[in-house]
C-alpha cells in the first residue's frame, strides 16, 4: 500500500475510524505510519520515551481482526495514541521521566491503559515528561530524562509541562491523541503552548491506578487531542469506578454534548483584567476575539472575581508535602540526587520538612476555597480566562523568569483560576484561541465538578466557528 | 534528500544546541535547600493569616470499607 497520506496525522478520531471501518486502510497500515513518525519525529522533540512497536502492532491487528469481523467496539478502535511515561505498562520502562527509575519496570498496567485497550485503541507509545511530574519545583525545560521538550511550533521554545510529550505529539501528528495527567497546570500548559486540546477532569472521575502519584489529593488524569469532541469521546473510555484507585468518585461519563443545556441559558463569569492586563499584550487581541465568538455562541457574560485566598501558596504546600511524601524513599535514599533540576532536587528535600500543622491548614482552607468556589459556580455556569497568559517560554531562559516588566495588575480577577481549579477539583476544557509572537494561546474553560459535557458542549460549539484546533505547526519535517 | 533552509535550520537547531546550561548549576545545594525552605516557609506564612472557622473539616475524605 502507498504511504498514507499527511493528512491522516492530523485526522481526528472519528474520521480515523471511519475510514478504518471503510477500509480505507487497515489497523496495521496505519499503527506502523504513525509508529515511524513517532520514532523518527519523536527524538528530534525530545518527546518520545519509548516506542511500543511490538504491543502496538498486536494491538493494531487485533483491532483488523474485530473489525473484519464487524466487532466494531466504537470510534477509538484501531486509532493509535500515545501515553504519559507515569503510566505504567506491564513489563515495559515506566520511567516517570526521571533518571533513578530509568530501568523500572512495574507489573501492572494502568486502569485507562487497560480501558482503552477493551476498545481497541492503540498505544504506540509513551511520551516523555517533567522528571516526577515536576514535584519538588523545577526550574528548567530540561527537567526530564529525555531533556527539554520543545516545542513543534517553534523549536526554541519549550512544548509546557509535565506532560510535555503528550501535548508536542499531538501537536506533530506523532499520535492521534495523548493522554496526560495534571497535578497543578501539567495538562492545561502543555495544551495550550502546543496549541491542541486538553481536558483535566474532574478529580476522581478517571482512575489513577497504575499511575505515578505526585499528590494524592490533587492528581488527575486527562486527554491531549485534535478537539473537544475527540476530548469526550476519550474521556467516555476512560472515566468510571475503579476499586483500585480509593480516590474514585465512582461516576461514570457519557460524551453527549447534544444533552447539554442551550448555549443561549450558559452564563459565563470572566474578568476583563485577566484579558486586559495579566494577559501578555501580544495574546490580548486573539484573546479577545475568542471572547467575542463565544458571546456569538450565544453565551451570556457575566464579571466576576475569586474570593480572596492564597490560592498558589496552598497549592503548593499540599504538592510539596505529598510530593515529598510520595518519594521520601528516593529522598532519604540520596538516589534523589540523581534528578536532572538542582531546584527540584532542594524542593523534594524541603517539602519532608513541612509542619502537619502547615499541611492541616493547607486542607482546611482548601475546604474553604471548594465551598466559595461552589457559590461561585452557582452564579454561573462557566468561568472563562487565558490557560496561560502568553505562549511559550524560550527554552534557554529559567522558567520562573517574569517575562513583563509591567506591574502586577492589582485587581486579581481569575488569574488564579489554575490552582483554585485543581484545588477544587474542577474540570478544565483547553481550547486553542489563537496565536501571539506566531505561537499558539488558549482559553480555558472551568466548569462545576462533573459538568465536563457542559464544557465539552461549548468547546464543541466554539471550535465549530473557529479553526484553530486545525491549525498545523508551519515547519513540520516530512517524516 | 534535499532540505530546504527551513528544514536544514529545524535539524541544526535540535536538542542539544536547544539544552540550556542551567544557572543553578552556580548555586550551592545548601543554598538551594535554603531558598525551598524559604518558599514554604512563605507559604505556611500567606496560610497563617487566613482566618479558619472552627468547624472547617481538611479536604480530605477517609472512607471506612
Amino acid at each position: 500500500m502507498a504511504a498514507l497520506p499527511e493528512d491522516i496525522f492530523f485526522a481526528g478520531i472519528r474520521e480515523l475510524n471511519s475510514r478504518l471501518v471503510k477500509r480505507e486502510f487497515s489497523a496495521v497500515e496505519l499503527t506502523r505510519a504513525f509508529l515511524d513518525r513517532l520514532e523518527k519525529l519523536g527524538p528530534r522533540y525530545n518527546a518520545l520515551a519509548l516506542s511500543l512497536r511490538d504491543l502496538a502492532l498486536r494491538q493494531a491487528r487485533r483491532a483488523d481482526d474485530e473489525i473484519q469481523r464487524r466487532r466494531l467496539r466504537g470510534p477509538l478502535q484501531g486509532i493509535p495514541f500515545g501515553a504519559k511515561d507515569l503510566l505504567s505498562v506491564a513489563g515495559t520502562p515506566t520511567t516517570w521521566g526521571a533518571r533513578p527509575y530509568a530501568n523500572q519496570v512495574l507489573d501492572y498496567t494502568a486502569t485507562v491503559l487497560r480501558k482503552l485497550e477493551r476498545v481497541g485503541a492503540v498505544l504506540i507509545g509513551k511520551l516523555a515528561m517533567i522528571e516526577l511530574a515536576g514535584g519538588g519545583g523545577y526550574r528548567w525545560a530540561s527537567a526530564s530524562l529525555q531533556g527539554p521538550c520543545l516545542n513543534p511550533w517553534d523549536t526554541s521554545r519549550w512544548a509546557g509541562g509535565s506532560s510535555s510529550g503528550s501535548g508536542a505529539a499531538v501537536a506533530a501528528g506523532l499520535v492521534c491523541f495523548a493522554l496526560g495527567s495534571e497535578t497543578w497546570g501539567s495538562i492545561t500548559t502543555p495544551a495550550a503552548y502546543c496549541g491542541v486540546t486538553g481536558l483535566r477532569p474532574t478529580y476522581g472521575l478517571v482512575s489513577r491506578y497504575g499511575a505515578m502519584a505526585l499528590s494524592w489529593t490533587m492528581d488527575k488524569i486527562g486527554p491531549l487531542a485534535r478537539s473537544a469532541e475527540d476530548c469526550g469521546l476519550i474521556l467516555q473510555v476512560i472515566s468510571g469506578g475503579d476499586s483500585m484507585d480509593p480516590s474514585s468518585a465512582g461516576k461514570s461519563f457519557y460524551y453527549a454534548p447534544q444533552f447539554a443545556r442551550p448555549l443561549k441559558e450558559l452564563r459565563v463569569g470572566f474578568a476583563p483584567v485577566d484579558f486586559d492586563e495579566w494577559a501578555e499584550p501580544a495574546a490580548r487581541p486573539d484573546f479577545h476575539k475568542a471572547l467575542d465568538v463565544l458571546r456569538s455562541l450565544g453565551l451570556r457574560f457575566r464579571e466576576v472575581r475569586l474570593p480572596d485566598f492564597p490560592y498558589s501558596a496552598v497549592a503548593g504546600l499540599i504538592i510539596d508535602t505529598e510530593g515529598a511524601a510520595a518519594f521520601e524513599e528516593l529522598i532519604t535514599s540520596g538516589k534523589v540526587e540523581q534528578l536532572a533540576d538542582a531546584r527540584q532536587i532542594a524542593g523534594l528535600k524541603a517539602g519532608l520538612e513541612v509542619s502537619a500543622r502547615d499541611y492541616l491548614r493547607a486542607m482546611r482552607i482548601r475546604r474553604m476555597i471548594q465551598q466559595e468556589l461552589r457559590k461561585l459556580l452557582a452564579d454561573v455556569d462557566i468561568l472563562v480566562s487565558p490557560a496561560r497568559f502568553g505562549p511559550a517560554s524560550k527554552i534557554s531562559e529559567p522558567l520562573d523568569r517574569s517575562r513583563s516588566s509591567a506591574p502586577r495588575p492589582k485587581d486579581r480577577g481569575l488569574a488564579d483560576l489554575g490552582a483554585a481549579g485543581n484545588l477544587a477539583g474542577l474540570p478544565a476544557l483547553i481550547l486553542p484561541c489563537g496565536f501571539a509572537d506566531s505561537l499558539p494561546i488558549a482559553i480555558q474553560l472551568v466548569g462545576r465538578p462533573f459538568s465536563e459535557n457542559t464544557l465539552l458542549a461549548v468547546g464543541r460549539e466554539f471550535q465549530r466557528v473557529t479553526d484553530w484546533h486545525r491549525r498545523r505547526p508551519p515547519a513540520l519535517p516530512a517524516a | 534528500m534535499q532540505l530546504t533552509r527551513r528544514q536544514l535550520a529545524w535539524l541544526l537547531a535540535g536538542p542539544l544546541s536547544a539544552r540550556p546550561q542551567p544557572e543553578t548549576q552556580r548555586e550551592s545545594a545548601e543554598e538551594l535547600i535554603a531558598a525551598a525552605r524559604e518558599r514554604i516557609r512563605r507559604n505556611a506564612e500567606a496560610l497563617a493569616k487566613v482566618r479558619i472557622p472552627v468547624e472547617t473539616e481538611p479536604a480530605f475524605q477517609f472512607r471506612a470499607s
